[in-house]
């Protein structure tokens, strides 16, 4: 685990140098934030008042977006399958086979030293946007914050985990790209644009019990409305979708190395 | 003349790049398939919006959605025509520029065309699922070509404008990358959620307005020629810009003596 660990750290400082890019992702963030601010006080009518859409009031919708957007904007996707799918294509990947580490868990890691290092900016600047466009959440607590801390960080390692397997694909396909944009838009239509609470009562327990509620509406709706029962219901699945992604993920891994030709050289 | 040879020159090039891609068919056919179906589901995105309400500032589903094919489209038509104008930081950045000044074209136009995304022209296609779907008028269809290649120039030549700061600062592209996500996200929304500030933003600094908006209420929901007109000098200014930045930023370039060639 230890060697995991000083990826991930290495990662993190590697990060750390290009603050530019932070930079441009926290301005990206800040846009998409008041964009969508503006679009939901106008559904909700002028400044909202006491208005409720289906639960929601608009503070908790806000607070439940800027959760989602954190989420959306730490973990890069086509970042994360690219760095597969370029190791494998371009044949990189070779040299990392008769390394000391399993190649998957060392380019999971590998991100989540870059997504920590996102979240640096990206947790206080959504902090700060909610409170200066909103005021503080409703019945909000100091104690939640380490159980919203612990299902941010679950969830962006989830994350990191199914794109991550997504890459793998490129074992047996030119290009994986395209099949993260069709989950990052699940992500996004299921988890990031609305609570479960807006789709059709039909829907609502398949996405309850989806990967999406897991990465993205879970730790969101804990942030616009927080209690114990839904945080223990929000960990259990995350940590059910972590082990399972991982273990599809080494298996992937393991049948994919096979369709390797090492040429030499 | 030079008119003439320049879009000879950027069809040669886009044929070249077709080709390329083409050697690959599954990945070419998916790339475009895939990308029309990433479009697709923003579509459902403002059907459950606008069962949340009726119309946000006067624009409904369709006009919406009018938005959406004209953003698309215009994206489409920047990457897949000038795809290579998203590889100036690197060339720049790795002095691999050299290649380029040493050919008879204009030193933009050659960065510009040499490279062609092919999920852009998923982007296209959609535009016109877009039209059938809201069923729009038939000379809409028509309509809709000078409107997204104007959209694709404005938006490849805000971008080249400020990725042009490359040549003078490191990380230049920071700035651009901004503007352009800035651009992307904001040109997809009812202009009525915007407040005073931020529109005067969208028809200057950052022309998201005259990307989307001003296309879609002008060229087709109330047809205004004095707005035809403003677009498509706005168009060309930023087209103008886009020259004069690069070409000035050209003057602060260092070559990196790199041996190259291009096959």
């Amino acid at each position: 685990m230890n060697k995991y660990l000083n990826i991930y750290a290495t990662s993190f400082k590697q990060e750390s140098k290009t603050y530019a890019n932070s930079l441009t992702s926290v301005v990206s963030f800040v846009v998409i934030i008041y964009i969508f601010q503006q679009l939901w006080r106008f559904i909700y009518g002028g400044n909202g008042g006491g208005t409720l859409i289906n639960g929601y009031t608009i503070n908790m919708m806000i607070w439940y977006m800027i959760m989602a957007e954190v989420l959306m904007y730490s973990v890069n996707a086509r970042g994360v399958t690219r760095a597969f799918g370029n190791d494998i294509k371009s044949g990189k990947i070779a040299y990392q086979l008769n390394k000391p580490y399993n190649y998957y868990m060392y380019q999971v890691f590998s991100q989540l030293g870059e997504i920590m290092w996102k979240l640096v900016f990206l947790v206080p600047t959504g902090i700060i946007m909610g409170l200066v466009l909103l005021g503080p959440i409703q019945n909000f607590s100091v104690i939640y914050v380490l159980p919203l801390a612990i299902s941010l960080l679950l969830a962006v390692v989830l994350t990191a985990v199914i794109y991550g397997t997504v890459g793998l694909l490129t074992f047996w396909i030119e290009e994986a790209t395209p099949f993260t944009w069709i989950v990052q838009k699940f992500q996004m239509l299921f988890g990031l644009f609305f609570p479960p609470e807006f789709f059709p009562t039909w829907l609502q327990p398949i996405i309850n019990y989806s990967p999406v509620y897991a990465m993205m509406s879970g730790p969101c709706k804990l942030m616009a409305s927080f209690s114990w029962d839904l945080f223990l219901n929000v960990s259990i699945s995350q940590i059910v979708y972590v082990a399972f992604f991982i273990s599809l993920g080494l298996l992937i891994y393991k049948l994919g190395t096979k369709k390797v030709n090492v040429n030499g050289g | 003349m030079g008119v003439k040879n320049n879009f000879k020159l950027i069809f040669s090039y886009y044929k070249l790049n077709i080709k390329k891609e083409w050697k690959y068919k599954p990945s070419f056919f998916m790339q475009i398939a895939m990308m029309i179906l990433n479009d697709l589901f923003f579509i459902i995105q403002w059907y459950i919006i606008f069962n949340l309400v009726d119309n946000i500032g006067g624009y409904g589903f369709n006009e919406t959605m009018l938005l959406w094919a004209i953003a698309a489209g215009g994206f489409g038509v920047s990457h897949a025509f000038f795809g290579g104008a998203w590889n100036i930081k690197d060339i720049v950045y790795e002095g691999k520029l050299d290649v380029y000044l040493t050919q008879p074209k204009n030193v933009l136009l050659n960065v510009a065309c040499s490279a062609t995304d092919v999920s852009a022209i998923g982007d296209i296609f959609y535009v016109y699922v877009v039209l059938f779907l809201i069923n729009a008028h038939w000379y809409w269809f028509l309509v809709i070509i000078p409107v997204i290649i104007m959209a694709g120039l404005i938006y490849v030549s805000v971008y080249v404008t400020f990725v042009s700061l490359c040549f003078y600062i490191k990380r230049g592209d920071a700035v651009a990358k901004s503007v352009e996500g800035t651009m992307n996200k904001a040109a997809n929304y009812p202009p009525a959620i915007y407040n005073f500030v931020v529109r005067g933003l969208f028809f200057t600094l950052i022309p998201t307005f005259f990307y989307t908006f001003i296309p879609a209420q002008y060229f087709f929901l109330t047809p205004n020629v004095w707005w035809i007109l403003i677009s498509v000098v706005v168009t060309v200014l930023w087209v103008v810009l886009a020259f004069v930045s690069f070409k000035m930023g050209l003057k602060k370039y260092n070559s990196g003596n790199l041996m190259g060639g291009r096959l």
